[in-house]
């Protein structure tokens, strides 16, 4: 294996381990959502120092090969990929971090029938599995479970769209709870980003596997 | 490696829209080659390579040692006549002409398609008369006309502000990148179309060889530049097109931005990425 290519294997470690730590963030905020968790929300907001100190190993990863090895064709498509999941991985700990902050700044639990209605467990296990995805595509360098994501995703937007629609009639009826409703929305939104986020980490795996460029294309699925 | 829809489809989604390619002007193909063997004896180097270079660019020949870029590159000043048992079949034209037909003046195609080789070459000679070389073949032996032509090679050859106090001096005082780019100016001097370039900065340092590859960008704009280089980064700096070629074949030629980040062919891939060659 030449220098570049251990550089390359290196990152694609980093990358890999910075990713698993974001998926246990989410599975964490997950259970503090669940069971009201605020000690587990805590942890989380603790651990995303450990994302951002990740992120700037790997971006220095990706200049020094940069700097070094000058990578082409594939190579250099991978880096790029690689940056640029980087920043994605960052700002999904970050989303992940904001749903702890709500669940640390709510002052009881959320009720079951409104965790129901918006279909919050639901959301969270649609945004693990999209994830899981995304690392096993990485990891396998298959294109085909990458965009398998693209479909899960629209099931978020969905899912979202449905909760702002509920939200308005929900917080009408109920004000002793509208600061957990509220807080419900917000949180739901966070997961659509994250949504968001994991698709483009799958976006950037079919980027520098097949040099396709799917940003912005709105019929994603036809192109696959 | 991809079927003919996929690739339309890649097309489709090529970062930059097809609409600001099509923008550049056309350029006119000022040498083309259609169906070349070349054989050493019974030994083929070159398998029916068929390809068209564009006038005032900069093609690129890589490929790993003994795959055929200087056979290939030699063709277009027919320099392989020179070894006894050479032949080539197919065709090399020269702004529409066939080269290699019994009509050719050799004298005038050398004068046309100028080269630079590997190690600087300077005759032991004045710079002066190093640069006048071709020039003084060519009969003219006017004292001011080769002032006036040889200052012009000089200058651009870059060379001017270094020599222009010395020009009685030996060519072979100079640094390599000076020597070098004394090669360029007796090139330029006789004013050729096409010139030919094999590797000539890999005997240069790498100040010696940025200040090459600065002036190979100038000159693109009046001559056709065709340049063999064991360095890609050079092809990929310098050069607006790249040809890859392996053990006597081309495998791939396209736009030099194309061929480093999206190669359509694994061994081309295998080569620029270094994993083997
Ligand atoms: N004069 C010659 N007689 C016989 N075979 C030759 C001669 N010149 C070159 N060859 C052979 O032809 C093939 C192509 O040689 P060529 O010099 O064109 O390769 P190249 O790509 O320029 O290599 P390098 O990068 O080492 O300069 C090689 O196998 C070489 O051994
Ligand atoms: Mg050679």
């Amino acid at each position: 294996m030449s220098n570049l290519q251990h550089a390359i294997f290196e990152l694609k470690e980093s990358m890999i381990d910075m990713a698993h730590l974001v998926r246990s963030q989410l599975l964490l905020s997950r259970q503090a959502y669940l069971d009201f968790d605020t000690d587990i929300a805590k942890t989380i907001v603790e651990n995303e120092k450990r994302v951002n100190e990740m992120e700037l190993a790997n971006d220095q990863l990706c200049e020094n090969i940069i700097a070094l090895y000058n990578p082409v064709a594939i190579d250099l498509r991978f880096v790029i990929a690689m940056l640029k999941s980087n920043t994605d991985l960052e700002r999904m700990g970050d989303n992940v971090e904001g749903i702890a902050k709500y669940i640390i700044g709510m002052d009881k639990p959320f009720k079951k029938a409104y965790i129901d209605a918006f279909e919050t467990v639901k959301m969270f296990d649609i945004c693990i599995e999209m994830f899981d995805n995304a690392i096993e595509a990485f990891v396998l360098e298959n294109t085909n479970v990458a965009a398998s994501l693209f479909k899960q995703d629209r099931q978020l937007d969905k899912l979202n769209q449905h909760a702002t629609q509920i939200a308005p009639n929900l917080l009408m009826k109920d004000t002793a709870y509208s600061k957990e409703i509220l807080a419900s929305v917000s949180i739901i939104r966070k997961l659509e980003r994250i949504g968001d986020q994991v698709t483009n980490l799958a976006e950037e795996i079919i980027f520098y596997l097949d040099a396709k460029v799917l940003k912005h294309l709105k019929k994603k699925k036809k192109f696959l | 490696m991809v079927s003919s829809t996929f690739a339309m489809e890649i097309n489709l989604m090529k970062r930059i829209p097809d609409s600001l390619e099509t923008q550049k002007p056309q350029q006119k193909i000022a040498l083309s080659v259609y169906d070349v063997t070349a054989w050493y004896g019974d030994f083929a180097a070159l398998h029916n390579i068929s390809m068209s270079i564009k006038e005032n660019q900069i093609t690129s020949l890589i490929g790993p040692s003994g795959c055929g870029k200087s056979t290939f590159l030699r063709l277009f000043n027919r320099m392989n006549d020179f070894i006894s048992d050479f032949r080539v079949s197919g065709t090399v034209k020269l702004n529409g002409k066939n080269i290699y037909s019994k009509a050719v003046d050799v004298v005038q195609l050398r004068k046309d398609v100028g080269m630079v080789f590997q190690k600087p070459n300077p005759f032991p000679k004045s710079i002066f008369e190093n640069v006048a070389y071709g020039l003084r073949i060519q009969g003219i032996n006017n004292k001011s006309v080769l002032e006036e032509k040889v200052e012009q090679a000089l200058k651009q050859a870059d060379l001017w502000n270094d020599v222009k106090d010395i020009l009685k001096r030996s060519a072979l005082a100079l640094s390599g990148g000076q020597q070098q780019r004394v090669c360029i100016a007796r090139c330029l001097a006789v004013e050729p179309k096409v010139i030919l370039m094999d590797e000539p900065t890999s005997a240069l340092d790498p100040i010696s060889t940025a200040r090459i590859e600065v002036l190979l960008n100038e000159l693109k704009d009046r001559y056709t530049i065709v340049i063999v280089t064991h360095n890609m980064q050079q092809a990929a700096r310098i050069s607006q097109q790249t040809a890859f070629f392996y053990i006597g074949d081309l495998i791939e030629f396209s736009d030099t931005e194309k061929l480093f980040t999206n190669p359509e062919e694994e061994r081309t891939q295998n080569y620029v990425t270094g994993r083997f060659g």
